[in-house]
């Protein structure tokens, strides 16, 4: 049938080589309709037999009119194609009948009534299967197609089909014909279709194509493996029944995308497919998570059955039901988590707590734990107020904190102990996680309540549990030093104390100092310093390391007074000769303590220990040089007339160690913006402590005084009163802690801390994602690739100048003269699983100015395999429909032709195109931004170097700081 | 722990599995002792074959070993990196500490950036550690041992072999010795720049592209080696399509352990043996079959509420 009978004289053209437009000869144009399917045809004016242009007419807008006279466009095959009518009007009237036709078949489409006449795969046969195959491939190559196969698959329940002769080769035995049913279903799957994968995890299918995936070739497993796993419903477990039967099928659809992502389909998973599944796991998670978080009913039967049932299984299941639900909740972007836990805690989540943290089941008791662990890497404050009000309302009874802190020191080593030593960390850990920095958590974010809720809560620790939880480090006397060996597993206990209490100096301030102080605790750690165990005397050395490090007066005449630097010089000249870690930590202490001119110490070590340090010369003569130095810069500032100089004090003098500025020379200038020591000072609350310290003095100085003239119970007895036999002097263990009558002066507000040893832990952190939200990208939203600058170019823009940095900037196109160094925030000490990293990037310039610029990165991978962000860095623009062009079907979410294998480009760069931005420790960052660009990943290790920490998202806070 | 147990761990290893929970526990404490008394900077005796990154590729390691010869009849120093995006970072990463604490004087194990919890719970050895143990205990007691590894290893007073390269702070080998190499690896300061620098075709210092360390050039090479009489710096930290890349007159070399990095880059991997006499012998090898057979699957969740 004809449907037009006018005579249009056309060209045909085609693109070769990407460049060349190649005349095919001259004709006449025809639509012709054969059987609903249209064909776009010329017939060359030699003769009308001879056809010069045969294609089916595609869908979706791909014929572009270009000036008055030109219809251009791609082939599914990717050919460009081109027609140059001779007539204005044979062109819109070829465009016209396009248009008509397309309508006509949408609108038909719309009634799905339309046949898709040509693309009805065969029938499942034995001897059809090779056509089946093809023709999944041929409608692989274009999106058009591809979605008619799709539609079809999904509306004829060709699954069903697949199935009986699944069966037939089954019973016959015929490997062959299975084989080949494996590489249908594997096409199939690669199609990269949610509506397909959606299809196939429902209930009827699910079996029937775990069934034939059963059969893969490299991997075949038992035959009914897969299907006998999923076909045993006992693995889903409801505690309280589920009302509505759609949410508990996606419930199980969930759990098969997941076995299948991860049991069945990992060797055959392409990048594409897999983010396709990892956004429909997500979107389901988002689905279940929102419908459990409102349905109150449901968690108050939840809850309930801790208090009401008698039946511990169902107890037990209460837990572990809340244990997944954090985890899924772990994974979901934060305004679905907000106010998650809260919700959560108003139905008791806390009760668990107590439910599982003391039952005799190891498993039961990490269960607990884990949830635990997920509520304080979300939301520690909230854990915090929960422990304040329990602790108001009960004055009686064991307390979550109690709880935790006994876990800390019950079989030590099991997991279930390094659980609650992580836990206590972490609920000391007062510096806002970055989940919490997030300006959309108002209710817990930094400042006004929450803020007012942890000085409170770190008073009532300090006051009333701090004891408790240092109790075996302080209990420790220097015999019971001698007995720990390497294998003691107390050794690891007081490890990690050890590093607590380092991390609560760092911490916690002035309450922390006077913990210190009012414990005696410096004393049991310098016993340390001579265990037996290494890694024990290492961990005393960093005690004393961070206590030097806070630059604090008082600390240092703690450390002069108490004589606790004395076994460090013993350790330092008895290991010099070694050239091990721990001299290497000592010879670093030595040298913060003289490029800061910590002048109380350095007059100590080339007095009282010159005589020991004489046996490491080189160390005495950087001292005693670094001493008179100080010594000269006062005289000659007292002969300046000028006032007392403040490094007295502080201890601290400025610093030059290069102009690129070291980690310590960081530290030292944060330090001194928050003068610790200063604010002490100004306290005038310690009375008490000054009182303390006059006496420690005295008893340095006057060392044969010690015993006398003291109040019986004070913790001064606990400093030892010479350099000698002091470590012995067991006068420290009796002390009863409860009695010390001294109490902090907690009632000022807690200093802003420099953090010495963790410059990076400033509070200018922002949550910026993690891996497991890149999927929340749409899974079918191609974008092909990013432009090349996103939105920071336009932050960054008014900074920007024409200075480079160096060449590399300049040939990636990044040519603003920026370098973003980005640094991931996450906390050093911590095992965080919440993989939500922030960002702290700097902006380095040339011109050797520092800017903190808040940025993030993208994750540029789902599987958490990320990589450098993709900038297309190998020029050729990728087919504009979806990157089809190769013979495997292709990526939708990845769509991006260089998203595979090396490119010609890559392999004439081999350095270049190195790990380098794939690798980068901006990388680590990167977890940032996954909403936005998520999808612009790279392949793995081949992104240029440019792709490194670039195109960051607009930066959310900027601050300026000095060098 | 018994010499026998260990030799039983070291060939489960070897046969691609896992040890237990228990066993990486009492392996990394024991390598923690060994590691404690080793030197920021490692002295190693020629001769010895260094290594670069490995990044978890198991299979390769054992083609490496192949091609090296076996620990202990060939005395080995890996430049750090071990674990992360490859599928095997758990058993490559446990294969060779056992190797180490076995043979503590036949190998040697500098630490890499990715040695670092930070990193690794981005790049897959904390996923993995929690798909292949259900815990994340594992990677706390490797992330524990990352901490105490050594920094930088010398070779016969001659050849420096470092992860990243230098640092813009250090001047001298003694200098890197005052580092408290104890802790994780900060974002910034002479450690940092140690396993994160890169050599580059520039003159003086650069600003790294990855966002931590820098980029030196060759004449910043020349006068450190001046400074320290040292002949050469050998460094990993870059994919390297040959497998390896002198630089700035053979001052610099860049080695590359990984074949066929992440299981799609199609490079080659290459090893450097120093003879007795520190001559050069570079040995190129290809990424083994196996290990382009895919994801191995994981184990399926045992049941379900949501």
């Amino acid at each position: 049938m004809t449907t037009t009978d006018s005579q249009v004289r056309v060209k045909v053209y085609e693109l070769e080589h990407g460049t060349n437009w190649v005349d095919k000869g001259t004709g006449f144009c025809t639509l012709e309709d054969y059987q609903g399917v249209l064909h776009l045809n010329v017939a060359s004016e030699e003769g009308p037999s001879r056809l010069l242009l045969d294609c089916v007419v595609q869908r979706g807008e791909v014929y572009q009119q270009q000036e008055a006279t030109l219809i251009v466009w791609t082939e599914p095959t990717g050919e460009d194609l081109a027609l140059s009518f001779q007539e204005p009007e044979g062109c819109m009237s070829i465009l016209n009948q396009i248009t008509e036709f397309e309508n006509a078949m949408n609108d038909s489409a719309l009634g799905d009534s339309f046949p898709h006449p040509d693309l009805v795969l065969p029938k499942p046969a034995m001897g059809s299967l090779k056509e089946i195959e093809a023709a999944i491939i041929e409608a692989g190559h274009s999106i058009y197609h591809r979605d008619k196969l799709v539609s079809f698959l999904v509306n004829n329940n060709y699954f069903e089909q697949l199935r009986e002769l699944h069966e037939t080769c089954e019973d016959l035995d015929a490997t062959e014909e299975l084989r080949h049913i494996f590489d249908i279903m594997q096409r199939i799957i690669l199609l990269n279709d949610s509506s397909v994968l959606e299809c196939i995890v429902r209930d009827g299918n699910i079996l029937a194509v775990a069934g034939m995936l059963e059969y893969e070739p490299q991997h075949s497993v038992e035959r009914g493996t897969y299907r006998n796993f999923l076909r045993d419903n006992s693995r889903f477990k409801q505690v309280v029944p589920i009302p509505d039967p759609a949410m508990e099928a996606k419930i199980h659809q969930t759990f098969r995308l997941q076995y299948l992502k991860d049991v069945v389909l990992p060797r055959i998973l392409d990048e594409g497919t897999l983010t396709i599944i990892n956004s429909l796991i997500f979107f389901n998670h988002i689905e279940i998570a929102n419908y459990f978080q409102q349905n109150h009913a449901f968690l108050k039967d939840l809850f309930d059955i801790l208090h009401e049932s008698d039946d511990p299984e169902r107890r037990r299941n209460v837990v572990l039901f809340v244990r997944q639900f954090c985890t899924i909740a772990k994974n979901l972007p934060i305004n679905y988590r907000i106010g998650l836990y809260r919700t959560l805690s108003q139905h008791g989540l806390f009760t668990i707590f107590e439910f599982s943290l003391q039952d005799e089941d190891q498993s039961l008791r990490m269960s607990g734990a884990d949830v635990l662990m997920t509520v304080l890497e979300q939301d520690r404050a909230l854990v915090r107020s929960y422990v304040l009000a329990q602790i108001s309302q009960q004055r009686e009874g064991t307390t979550l904190l109690s709880l935790i802190i006994q876990g800390t020191r019950k079989d030590i080593g099991s997991p279930i102990q390094v659980q609650c030593c992580e836990m206590l960390r972490m609920i000391l850990d007062t510096m806002p996680p970055p989940s919490e920095s997030f300006g959309m958590q108002p209710d817990i974010g930094i400042g006004g309540q929450a803020d007012r809720e942890t000085d409170a809560f770190l008073r009532l620790f300090y006051e009333k549990y701090a004891f408790d939880a240092m109790e075996p480090l302080l209990c420790l006397t220097a015999t019971d030093i001698v007995k720990i060996d390497v294998h003691d597993k107390r050794a690891n206990m007081l490890l990690f104390l050890c590093d607590l209490l380092s991390f609560m100096v760092r911490q916690h301030s002035y309450q922390a100092r006077y913990f210190v102080f009012s414990s005696g605790i410096s004393k049991p750690i310098s016993n340390m310093l001579s265990a037996k165990p290494k890694y024990l005397r290492l961990a005393a050395l960093r005690f004393i390391r961070t206590c030097v490090g806070m630059c604090d007066e008082l600390y240092n005449k703690q450390l002069v007074g108490q004589r606790l630097l004395d076994p460090i010089v013993e350790l330092f000249v008895e290991s010099s000769r070694r050239d091990n870690l721990i001299t290497s930590a000592c010879r670093e202490l030595f040298k913060f303590i003289a490029n800061h001119k910590i002048a109380d110490l350095l007059s100590h070590f080339v007095t009282v220990h010159a005589t020991a340090l004489a046996k490491v010369p080189a160390t005495l003569e950087h001292l005693k040089h670094t001493y008179e130095e100080y010594l000269e810069d006062v005289e000659q500032e007292k002969n300046g007339g000028t006032t007392t100089p403040t490094v007295k004090h502080s201890g601290r003098m400025s610093v030059s160690i290069n102009m690129l500025a070291g980690r310590e020379a960081e530290s030292a200038t944060e330090s001194s913006g928050n003068d610790v020591g200063g604010l002490w000072k100004s306290n005038a609350t310690d009375a008490v402590e000054e009182a303390y310290f006059d006496d420690i003095d005295d008893d340095a100085e006057t060392a044969a005084d010690t015993t006398k003239a003291k109040p019986a119970r004070s913790p001064i007895l606990s400093a030892p009163s010479n350099s000698n036999g002091a470590m012995g002097s067991g006068g420290d263990p009796e002390i009863d802690m409860a009695d010390i009558g001294i109490r902090s002066p907690l009632s000022s507000k807690s200093p802003l801390i420099a953090d010495t040893d963790h410059p990076d832990r400033s509070p200018l952190v922002a949550e910026v994602g993690s891996s497991k939200q890149s999927p929340l990208l749409a899974p079918r939203s191609p974008k092909p690739f990013r432009p090349r600058n996103l939105s920071s170019g336009s932050t960054d823009s008014k900074d920007a100048d024409t200075d480079s940095v160096d060449s590399e900037a300049e040939s990636s196109g990044d040519s603003d003269g920026f370098h973003r160094i980005s640094m991931s925030d996450a906390f050093p000490d911590s095992k965080l699983i919440n993989r939500k990293m922030a960002s702290k990037p700097l902006l380095r310039r040339s011109d050797s100015s520092i800017k903190i610029v808040m940025t993030s990165r993208p994750n540029s991978l789902v599987n958490g395999d990320a990589n450098g962000v993709h900038k297309s860095p190998f020029g050729k623009r990728p087919h504009s429909s979806g990157g089809s062009n190769g013979t495997a079907p292709k990526k939708i979410g990845l769509a991006n032709g260089t998203g595979h294998g090396l490119s010609k480009a890559d392999k004439e760069r081999p350095t270049a195109a190195s790990e380098m931005a794939a690798d980068g420790l901006a990388a680590a960052t990167k977890l940032a931004a996954a909403t936005t660009c998520a999808q612009d990943s790279a392949p793995i290790g081949l992104v240029s170097k440019s792709a490194g920490p670039e195109s960051p998202a607009p930066p959310k806070k900027a601050k300026t700081a000095s060098t | 722990m018994v010499q026998s147990d260990l030799d039983r761990q070291i060939e489960q290893l070897r046969r691609c599995e896992i040890i237990t929970e228990n066993e990486v526990k009492e392996l990394c404490n024991k390598a923690r002792e060994i590691f404690i008394e080793e030197s920021n900077v490692q002295r190693v005796d020629a001769p010895v074959t260094i290594c670069g990154d490995i990044h978890g590729q198991f299979y390769d390691l054992q083609e490496l070993f192949k091609v090296g010869g076996e620990c202990p009849d060939t005395n080995y120093l890996f430049m750090g990196d071990f674990v992360d995006r490859g599928f095997y970072s758990v058993e490559t990463f446990l294969l060779l500490l056992a190797l180490k604490v076995r043979y503590p004087d036949r190998i040697s194990l500098l630490r890499g950036n990715h040695e670092s919890r930070q990193i690794t719970q981005v790049y897959g050895f904390y996923d993995e550690c929690m798909r292949k143990y259900g815990s994340a205990n594992v990677w706390r007691n490797c992330c524990e041992v990352f901490d105490y590894m050594s920094l930088v290893a010398i070779i016969d007073d001659r050849v420096l072999c470092v992860h990243g390269g230098l640092s813009p702070v250090i001047n001298t080998v003694d200098q890197i010795r005052t580092i408290d190499r104890k802790q994780e690896v900060p974002h910034e300061g002479a450690m940092c720049d140690l396993l994160w620098s890169d050599p580059e075709d520039i003159s003086g210092w650069g600003l790294s592209p990855r966002g931590a360390g820098y980029l030196f050039g060759g004449d910043v090479v020349r006068s450190f080696l001046h400074t320290n009489h040292l002949s050469m710096i050998a460094r990993a930290h870059q994919l390297v399509m040959e497998g390896y890349k002198k630089m700035f007159d053979e001052t610099c070399v860049t080695v590359w352990s990984a074949p066929n990095y992440c299981y799609r880059c199609g490079n080659v991997a290459a090893i450097l043996e120093f003879d007795e006499n520190l001559k050069q012998d570079y040995k190129i090898f290809d990424a083994a079959p196996q290990e382009a057979r895919g994801i191995p699957a994981k184990k399926p969740a045992p049941d379900y509420f949501l």
